[in-house]
């Protein structure tokens, strides 16, 4: 939709994108995606629409999610068609994104 | 240390502005109560697309308006319609918002939250962060008696223990585990039609920048709501000025970004190219990235907002206001805590905390106030901004019709608005059975 | 026995941002708190309390009930003598303490209530020395208050550039043993093991009283319960106002004992392979290189400033320096 020239703001990939936000990342995941649901889902949607992009498709049809950098959002299993594809839960307390400038 | 702890009488869970609130009022009633958050600090789970009314404080706090943690009080409010290559404006401004009592103010999350937390606690709430409410407690015949906890429980090495309260308030955001582990949202699997995505990116500029782009002096501030930038997605936008940041983000209809499959960072890259909103945002370093549901489903996608011993506020009832002009969140989040707080006081000194009967007025005083009110004037509006019409059809309209007033074709002589409108309709492929039943329905919710 | 133990923390920013123009830092406030080798350190002290109350109610039971030896569900040999303390009788047990002491301002005061939710004993916090104090002032001022403890544990370095040497010289001023950079500890036998430089590691053998300072990484402080939490709140954080001249009783100086020491093991030098196109055997002898001229050691006599530059650029050459 926009071509380059239009651009007036510095680039800034993704991972500095991410690299702006504080995540106190527990020991353990707060969120399980089951992989052998995913090799079967054509939509996909969680894919493109969660906003950290934590969802990554594997060559062999599967998905791949890691939650270190999770903003908590809740979009995921929201979009998902699957039942019980995706386990979600609030981390630990005190753990996960931590906003300071919004 | 090691024994459990006294019973509250009210636990509140999440110290979002829903939460503090509803924790004030019942500390200032006297009784004992835990507010619990998740987050390290309050404010720090929590993220917005900018702007807190605060006259809701007036009542509970006077003279608010001398110590809450501000950016810049909104003077100039302007309303965005974008197409692709054009963009329509209505753009208001007065000095009357520049002072006492003032109307509405931007503010970063983690400073807001965290001072109405403080004034919780300084009524006498007991604030407990980094902890996590994951479930409800029930007693035998199913009424809410408590929240379990993400905290271990030293007496029986269990990884997560119980709190006790007569009442417990849910306030714990948009996801709202805790009203629907109670039950009270049947039409939960329904819950991403009612659902936009907002994200958001805090860019900073040198503080003279952003008043000499946006007109402003001192504290002053702007805000713009847009529509019609967020490329196939139904949604909107948003830009609006910090004290040296200024935030600009998009709203995306979950079903619809789903479906498109483009990257809300794209769409949001996609907004900020526009050439009215470029200038601007230029040169703007990010400072921070965030995402975050809002629950836009209006009246009709609240949930049952009592249960017995339970009652539920904020945006885990869904009380969030998108209707187009007005856009409003944190005021309904602490009118309804106010609420929630004053009913759990009279139910507990009732002795009775059935929903039938001792919450029902939770109900009672959300309608008789602006939070079912306002929901309830406006309970048409959120299916009508989500629909293709308004966010593609209309927008284009509009422009085209404004394009063609200011469009001299002399020799040619000038055309009716009338008729621009027409031929802008027909072009458009906008019907008129639409367009005259979306008129009535703006008329009956605005008018 | 009942042990005293102390844990020294300090008030830190664990975000801030730097400036890379001016090199000016901004601090986010709402990370205040105490870096993680300062939360393993409590963790270290909190097992070590915990083994060493273990110890005592298994060796109570032993003496109380003889003829029964050590019930079989008690997995825990008694480790320490039951020499000590004997002649107390079915006194009730006294239960070690484990003191958290912080230098550093009233802000301090919500990290120690942290400390004490987790299950710390008792919070002294020693008010009054700037931001910027240097390392031997603070020692100073920590050892008079964890003076008398049997086991002081430090975190290795605050994250705030911390030079990691207050550690060093609250053992001086204590005049006491010290085991820094300690990577894990057995908290049953009191051996620790700890980083040396150019990755060496060594076992030690603690003595009592001691001082010793532990890396961030191993141990994860457990998480407080909620009526932890709750009773922190109410519990007092000891003030105590920085004094010019504290009193310590020296005790006499038991130094740890190496128990293991590993060997030197020089970093690894990056060999490129060599190129394809060779045959195997020039392979081979450019991989080992046999036959290839070898320079004879040399030895030169310079002034200290050449001969440093001299190492380095021999260092260098051999490819032990970038």
């Amino acid at each position: 939709m926009t071509n380059d020239s239009s651009r007036t703001w510095p680039r800034v990939s993704f991972d500095d994108r991410m690299g702006t936000v504080e995540f106190r990342v527990s020991p353990t995941p707060h969120i399980v995606v089951d992989g052998d649901s995913c090799r079967g889902c054509s939509t996909r949607a969680c894919v493109t629409a969660c906003p950290a992009n934590l969802f990554v498709p594997t060559s062999d049809g599967g998905i791949v999610f890691n939650y270190e950098q999770c903003f908590e959002c809740g979009t995921c299993y929201l979009v998902c068609d699957t039942e019980g594809a995706i386990s979600w839960s609030y981390p630990e307390g005190g753990h996960g994104v931590v906003f300071h400038a919004s | 240390m090691t024994a459990a702890p006294d019973p509250f009488d009210v636990i509140v869970v999440g110290a979002g502005p829903a939460g503090s609130a509803a924790a004030l009022a019942v500390a200032r009633a006297g009784l004992r109560v835990a507010l619990l958050e998740r987050g390290p600090f309050p404010g720090s789970k929590n993220m917005y697309g900018g702007v807190i009314y605060g006259r809701v404080l007036d009542q509970v706090i006077p003279n608010w308006w001398d110590e809450i943690p501000i950016q810049r009080w909104i003077t100039r409010r302007g309303t965005m319609i974008l197409t692709p290559t054009q963009s329509l404006c209505l753009d208001f401004r007065s000095q009357t918002w520049a002072g006492p009592p003032y109307n509405g103010a931007t503010a970063l999350r983690p400073d807001f939250d965290a001072w109405l937390a403080a004034k919780a606690e300084a009524a006498g709430s007991v604030l407990v962060t980094s902890t996590v409410a994951t479930d409800v407690v029930r007693d035998p015949s199913g009424r809410v008696v408590g929240v379990v906890t993400d905290r271990p429980d030293p007496a029986t090495g269990a990884s997560t223990s119980a709190l006790r309260a007569r009442v417990v308030i849910a306030c714990d955001g948009v996801n709202s585990f805790i009203a629907k582990a109670a039950g009270l949202y049947p039409g939960a699997s329904e819950q991403a039609e009612h659902t936009t995505l907002g994200v958001k990116e805090v860019l900073r500029l040198p503080r003279e920048s952003i008043e000499q782009r946006f007109n402003l002096t001192g504290r002053e501030g702007a805000d713009f709501e847009v529509v019609g930038c967020t490329m196939d997605v139904p949604g909107g936008g948003f830009l609006y000025t910090n004290l040296d940041t200024i935030s600009v983000g998009v709203v995306l209809h979950l079903p619809g970004l789903a479906a498109s499959k483009h990257r809300p960072e794209e769409i949001l890259a996609g907004f900020k190219a526009h050439p009215s909103i470029a200038p601007f945002v230029a040169g703007g370093e990010i400072v921070e990235y965030s995402a975050h549901l809002i629950p836009e489903g209006g009246y009709d996608q609240i949930p049952t907002l009592a249960g017995d011993g339970l009652l539920v506020a904020g945006d885990a009832a869904g009380l969030c206001l998108a209707a187009g002009v007005w856009l409003e969140g944190v005021n309904f989040a602490i009118g309804s805590g106010l609420a929630a707080g004053a009913t759990a006081v009279e139910a507990i000194r009732s002795g009775d905390t059935t929903a039938a009967r001792g919450l029902a007025g939770y109900r009672a005083r959300l309608e008789a106030n602006f939070v079912l009110a306002d929901h309830k004037k406006l309970r048409r509006v959120p299916e009508f901004l989500l629909s293709g019409r308004a966010q593609f059809q209309y927008p284009q309209l509009t422009c085209d019709v404004v394009e063609d007033l200011f469009t001299v074709r002399n020799p040619a002589p000038k055309q009716g608005i009338a008729r621009l409108a027409w031929k802008s309709a027909r072009r458009s492929r906008v019907r008129l059975r639409d367009l005259a039943r979306d008129g009535w329905t703006a008329i009956r919710s605005y008018g | 026995m009942s042990v005293a133990l102390a844990v020294c923390w300090k008030l830190v920013a664990r975000r801030f941002e730097v400036d890379a123009l001016t090199g000016t830092v901004t601090v986010d406030r709402h990370s205040l708190g105490p870096s993680p080798a300062d939360e393993a350190a409590l963790e270290w002290a909190l097992r070590i309390a915990d083994a060493a109350d273990a110890a005592d109610a298994a060796d109570r039971a032993h003496r109380v009930a003889p003829s029964d030896g050590v019930g079989p569900a008690d997995g825990v040999s008694p480790s320490v003598s039951p020499v000590e303390g004997a002649g107390r009788g079915v006194a009730p047990l006294e239960r070690s303490t484990v003191t958290v002491v912080c230098v550093g301002p009233a802000a301090a005061d919500a990290m120690l209530r942290e400390a004490l939710a987790s299950g710390a004993s008792a919070a002294v916090r020693i008010d009054g020395l700037p931001d910027d104090a240097p390392s031997p002032v603070v020692a100073h001022q920590l050892a008079g208050v964890v003076d008398g403890s049997h086991l002081v544990v430090c975190g290795n370095a605050s994250l705030d550039r911390g030079s990691a040497s207050v550690p060093a010289f609250l053992a001086a001023e204590l005049g006491v043993g010290q085991a820094l950079g300690v990577v894990t500890i057995d908290v049953t036998t009191g051996v620790v093991e700890r980083r040396l430089d150019g990755g060496r590691r060594e076992r030690l053998r603690l003595g009592s009283p001691v001082v010793i300072s532990v890396e961030g990484g191993p141990v994860r402080l457990r998480r407080a319960s909620l009526a932890g939490v709750l009773a922190a709140r109410d519990q007092p954080v000891g003030v105590v106002v920085a004094a010019s001249a504290a009193r310590l009783t020296v005790s006499e100086r038991v130094d740890p004992v190496v128990v293991r020491r590993g060997p030197y093991r020089p970093r690894p030098r990056v060999l490129s392979p060599p190129s394809a196109e060779l045959t195997p055997l020039e392979r081979i002898l450019a991989l080992t290189g046999a036959l290839v001229d070898r320079s004879p050691p040399r030895l030169v006599h310079l002034e200290p400033e050449e001969a440093a530059a001299e190492i380095v650029g021999q260092l260098r050459t051999w490819g032990y320096l970038p």
